[in-house]
């Protein structure tokens, strides 16, 4: 039994818009991720159809955006 | 010894305790930062002994046991009752994620890297085989941090098992996980919130990557969890015992990671005032509230303090000052700065993105992508009139209060394991918000959300195969075909040479980030850091040739990850004086690795200070006098 019911059991409707905003939404964080993260079946599947220039060309502004850094770090502590 | 105490703090108010799962989990984590806290006392005053390490795990295990033995009981009969509302969706989520899970196991076969290597596992190392804690050589500033994790990798090395101590952050990592989803069940969240919970915790890199590595962030993180879960039931009944019981969990957490300081303790005490206020008991006066809040807050402190202050004798011990590192400046933790003014400017602009998808210097790890993909379904939930009595809004609100002191104080340390605990509540939200929309009408969020879910499941383990996961290794290793050795083929093989090279006691010059493969007695015989500061201060070859065979040192290993030491004794090479001997021991196994060795032949030239035992097994430095 729940101690303390905090979430509403009634649901609102929720637009379409806002599914196909949502949609859209997860789907573009789930490709960024592949591409920053690629496992290496996606690499492998990309050699064999051909596409690893296309995945690379994709993967290289994303990395920029995300992951550019001066890397003027200094200090090792835990 | 946890279980001992949580009995005692239950029985005085004769209230039955949460389910068994909370309470096992929370005595599990309380027993062992309680446990570290004896084995930091011992190691200081040279008593870390098998005859006194053993017997103590033993009688503990036992009574632990004992007096654990029905909730363990309640809890096998729970977990085998899976219930049948579970689609085949869900069972395939559920499925992967106990997948992901039981996984870490296979982070046994890891080479221990980084910190691990130079200082966590380095440290137990010495703790295990010289039976006492010493400063480490090279690495006196970093003793001073509070110690847990270590001791019971000296433990578990005492007891011949230093694969368990590479693992030991797992168990603790999940009794953490049960802490927060008790929490995220007080907050209204069911089974599906849960598993989305779990599915973010072990999606999350920064989680992930911990594993296997001898880090010991994810300490910090479980305590966390169960400081921030009791915190919240001091607006229940047992308001005693959940003061007591937070306290103590606040100081062991602090001894953990202490930069849990600036992120931990303001959201603690958002929920613990809140928790207090908020109670559901008969309505009092403010001024009354207040006043009965004082006693309260006295317990957490008292609470804090009696876990900490084993961390502050220790120090005391060892430092001649008990509040070390947090009133020295020469440690370093005050003025701490990763990045340039342009990076930070870059991480802080791009938060959350910064968290899910950066790779900055010492990050290590990220943010699942599902906290991102979920994080606008909060605001699909229906705004509450009372929305201060709402607990998702009060944990959401004491962990964006924690990360913005945060990013205020510290904004060029971009760590998510400096600040994981906090960091981590906000699944409860996010989870929630996903699960309240999947048990709504719409079809869209009950197809979308698992299968985003199963997707990053699928794509996370597959990324960290043989990154963090290596089953076969794993395997080799314990079916005895692979050594510790041959985890971690870069270096371990140059140290073994080293270390059947040289005698015992004598001293190498090096401050080697790998120092866990040498000898015991060579990691306590090395270069320490004030020498290391006396070394860059001298001008010319001569002078420091001089200064390493006085102080002792035989032998200099020279790696293919250089530094400035490395740097200038290579140069320094090309002015070798008359009076000394070098000769170069190549590496069988590895052409880049070499071992020089220096003799005198002049007898006007010897070294001060050699490396002795006084306090047998130890080894420290001593001057020779002549």
């Amino acid at each position: 039994m729940l101690e303390n019911k905090e979430f509403p059991s009634i649901t609102a409707e929720v637009s379409t818009t806002v599914k196909i905003a949502l949609f859209i939404w997860m789907t573009a964080i789930f490709i960024i991720y592949l591409l920053i993260f690629s496992p290496p079946f996606l690499l492998d599947a990309a050699k064999h159809f051909g596409l690893l220039d296309l995945l690379n060309n994709l993967r290289s502004p994303i990395l920029l955006f995300f992951q550019n850094s001066d890397y003027s770090a200094k200090l090792e502590y835990r | 010894m946890g279980q001992i105490l949580l009995n005692l703090l239950s029985k005085a108010k004769q209230k039955p305790m949460v389910s068994p799962g909370i309470s096992l989990a929370t005595a599990y984590l309380l027993g062992q930062g309680l446990l570290a806290n004896i084995w930091a006392l011992l190691a200081v005053y040279s008593r870390f002994t098998p005859m006194i390490v053993i017997p103590t795990i033993f009688i503990l295990s036992i009574c632990g046991i004992l007096l654990s033995y029905k909730d363990i009981i309640v809890l096998s009969h729970k977990i085998k009752t899976i219930p049948s509302e579970y689609s085949w969706t869900w069972r395939v989520l559920i499925s992967l994620v106990i997948i992901l899970v039981l996984a870490w196991i296979t982070s046994l076969g890891r080479s221990i890297i980084g910190d691990g290597s130079s200082f966590y596992l380095a440290i137990a190392k010495v703790i295990a085989n010289s039976h006492r804690l010493q400063p480490l050589p090279g690495y006196e500033d970093l003793t001073s941090i509070g110690l847990q994790a270590e001791l019971h990798f000296a433990a578990l090395m005492l007891l011949g098992s230093p694969g368990a101590a590479q693992l030991f952050a797992w168990p603790i990592f999940l009794a953490g996980a049960v802490m927060l989803l008790a929490l995220s069940r007080k907050a209204g969240v069911t089974w599906r919130g849960q598993w989305l919970i779990l599915a973010m915790l072990f999606t999350s890199s920064a989680v992930i990557q911990l594993s296997g590595t001898g880090k010991t962030d994810l300490f910090a993180t479980s305590l966390g969890f169960a400081a921030y879960f009791w915190a919240t039931e001091i607006r229940n009944e047992r308001k005693t015992m959940a003061a007591w019981l937070t306290g103590l969990l606040i100081g062991l957490t602090l001894i953990a990671k202490i930069s849990y300081i600036l992120s931990f303790i303001p959201s603690m005490a958002i929920l613990v005032i809140w928790s207090y206020l908020t109670k559901p008991s008969k309505p009092e006066k403010k001024r009354i509230l207040i006043r009965k809040l004082i006693p309260l807050t006295a317990m957490i402190l008292v609470g804090t303090t009696l876990a900490l202050t084993p961390h502050f004798i220790k120090n005391d011990v060892l430092f001649n000052n008990a509040f070390a590192p947090l009133n020295e400046k020469a440690s370093g933790w005050q003025d701490q700065s990763w990045n340039g003014p342009e990076t930070t400017r870059r991480i802080l602009a791009n938060l959350p993105f910064s968290l899910t998808f950066g790779d900055y210097w010492a990050q290590i790890g990220n943010l699942s992508p599902l906290f991102l993909m979920f994080s606008p379904l909060i605001f699909l939930m229906p705004r509450q009139k009372f929305i201060f009595n709402n607990q998702v809004f009060i944990i959401t609100l004491s962990a964006l209060i924690g990360l913005t002191i945060w990013f205020i104080f510290r904004p060029t340390v971009f760590a998510p394991r400096y600040f994981m605990a906090c960091l981590l509540l906000l699944s409860i939200p996010i989870a929630g918000s996903a699960e309240y929309l999947i048990l709504g009408k719409s079809k869209f969020f009950k197809i979308m959300i698992p299968a985003i879910t199963i997707l990053v499941l699928i794509s996370s383990g597959l990324y960290h195969l043989n990154k963090v996961f290596f089953p076969r290794e794993t395997f080799n290793y314990l079916t005895g075909r692979m050594s510790e050795c041959d985890k971690a083929l870069d270096y371990c093989s140059a140290l073994n040479q080293i270390n059947q090279t040289t005698k015992p006691g004598e001293r190498l010059f090096t401050n080697t980030v790998y120092r866990y493969w040498l000898r015991t007695d060579l990691i306590e015989c090395a270069l320490t850091k004030n020498e290391v500061d006396a070394y860059r201060e001298l001008e010319s070859p001569e002078q420091r040739w001089s200064f390493i065979f006085g102080r002792g040192f035989t032998y200099i290993p020279l790696f293919y990850i250089t530094n400035q030491i490395q740097d200038t004794i290579l140069d320094d090479l090309n002015y070798v004086p008359n009076w000394l001997v070098i000769s170069k021991i190549d590496n069988p196994k590895d052409e880049k690795i070499h071992l020089i060795h220096m003799a005198s032949r002049d007898p006007n030239h010897h070294a001060v200070v050699n490396c002795g035992q006084i306090d047998a097994p130890s080894w420290e430095l001593v001057n020779i006098s002549y």
